[in-house]
């Protein structure tokens, strides 16, 4: 044992073969599926939600905010995955997160040459991509012990289920909130704005009726308690 | 032994890897952001002065609008790391008459700093417009200094007290609805509604404000423009 680097287990790999098909062989859609819905991050785990709280007012932020995440969450997971074998135990988080937050400057610098008013208006929050527990949870638990390709899928999967969350809550709150949608005005003079909408506890209402919702369409599996 | 050199040499190979990664995007993006930076500049000055502009206007368009019809009348600068003096740019119409004053002022928010401009008319007592061009605060709360509803209150009222030529000038709780503009007049001529749940935004906006105008004064005094 002296001398040797403690990194991941390596397991033979049997010569596969990539094909086209590649998604639908083996456990790899599965994967994804299982984290868009099964263990949705934020329905299930519970994952994710101060930004699922901050950024949900418009739906153009919540929109670009879920493709940076989606970005930085499969290619996070994709190069944890590739480097999990060179990569020693003792200083493997501190080398995801350096991974991570190297994705989540070039969003963070992408939106601020391309985007600048939605990158003002979600402030600290893409830069707080970093500490979002979805991803660091799935580059621990999944992409520092799975083939590349997986994991990416499983990252990608994470990240479209917390998007998938984020969109619904904004599509209820924008309206509510300021009467539009992506901007555009849908209700009349008329309405008068819910503030509490266009407020983080306006999320937090929100957020609980869609995760009863959800919870109530597929119910989770409880373990009996001996 | 081994194993920990190999860590070394690990963690710095994959630093260096990131920190080239990053280089790279920043020099490939950097003239962009600095663009953008700069259109956001003119195009506050602009509107907080109220000139007319199209709002579907290039950014060679912009510049050109801003030149002629601004000059810069006095300058920050860096001495020993802290800032001295303010921007301030003269706001004129097609005949150079002055239109207004609009000075950047800037200091520390909640979360990160915050950087606009104000515009007084050019009796250099009345407020013309406000206007942020940086801030990270928080979304739906100190975020809401952005807001029209917010910036609207500024417009008509003085930098002074009532019964005083100090500079002084207060955000203070509503007094029913936020930013209801009937209320926001029954206040004192020198206030505005802050905003509720922003308190630490609200507090840092009036105090560099505050700042801001009494250095706006003293630089005008010493310029010796006449009122």
């Amino acid at each position: 044992m002296s001398g040797q680097v403690d990194t991941a287990p390596r397991r033979k790999t049997t010569g596969k073969r990539l094909s086209a098909l590649w998604i639908f062989q083996g456990r790899n859609l599965e994967a994804m599926r299982t984290q868009v819905w099964q263990d949705n991050p934020i329905f299930r785990q519970m994952l994710g939600i101060c930004s699922a709280l901050a950024v949900t007012n418009l739906v153009l932020n919540t929109f670009v905010m879920c493709a940076g995440v989606i970005f930085v969450t499969s290619f996070s997971c994709l190069f944890v995955s590739l480097l999990r074998y060179y990569t020693p135990r003792r200083i493997r988080m501190i080398t995801q997160v350096l991974i991570i937050a190297t994705f989540v400057i070039i969003v963070d610098l992408v939106l601020k040459a391309f985007m600048p008013t939605v990158s003002r208006q979600l402030g600290p929050y893409v830069g707080l991509i970093i500490t979002n527990c979805i991803i660091m949870g799935r580059a621990e638990s999944f992409a520092s012990r799975n083939p590349p390709g997986i994991s990416f899928l499983d990252g990608l999967g994470a990240a479209l289920g917390y998007s998938v969350v984020l969109l619904a809550v904004a599509i209820v709150r924008e309206p509510l909130g300021s009467g539009t949608i992506f901007g555009r005005q849908v209700l009349g003079d008329w309405f008068m704005h819910w503030q509490i909408m266009k407020l983080p506890p306006g999320a937090f209402l929100t957020l609980g009726v869609l995760i009863w919702i959800a919870k109530y369409i597929s119910p989770e599996k409880e373990e009996e308690i001996r | 032994m081994r194993e920990k050199l190999y860590i070394i040499a690990f963690a710095l190979i994959i630093s260096a890897v990131a920190s080239i990664v990053l280089t790279f995007a920043n020099s490939v993006l950097k003239e962009r952001i600095t663009r953008n930076r700069q259109l956001q500049i003119y195009t506050s000055v602009i509107n907080v002065l109220g000139i007319e502009m199209d709002e579907t206007a290039g950014f060679k368009e912009i510049e050109r609008k801003f030149k002629e019809h601004t000059e810069l009348i006095s300058e920050e600068k860096f001495e020993a790391g802290k800032v001295k003096g303010m921007d301030i740019y003269r706001g004129v119409d097609e005949d150079g008459n002055t239109i207004g004053y609009a000075m950047k002022i800037s200091g520390p928010g909640f979360w990160g700093p915050i950087a606009g401009f104000l515009a007084v008319e050019p009796d250099r007592k009345t407020i013309k417009g406000i206007t942020f061009f940086q801030y990270e605060e928080t979304p739906g709360l100190g975020g809401r200094i952005v807001e029209e509803e917010f910036r609207k209150q500024f417009i008509g009222k003085k930098i002074f007290r009532p019964d005083s030529d100090e500079p002084e000038f207060k955000l203070t709780p509503p007094r029913g609805r936020m930013f209801d503009p009937a209320l926001v007049a029954k206040k004192d001529i020198n206030e505005v509604d802050a905003i509720t749940g922003a308190t630490e935004t609200s507090s840092a906006l009036q105090s560099f404000m505050n700042r801001g105008l009494v250095n706006f004064q003293r630089i005008m005094k010493e310029k010796g423009l006449e009122q």
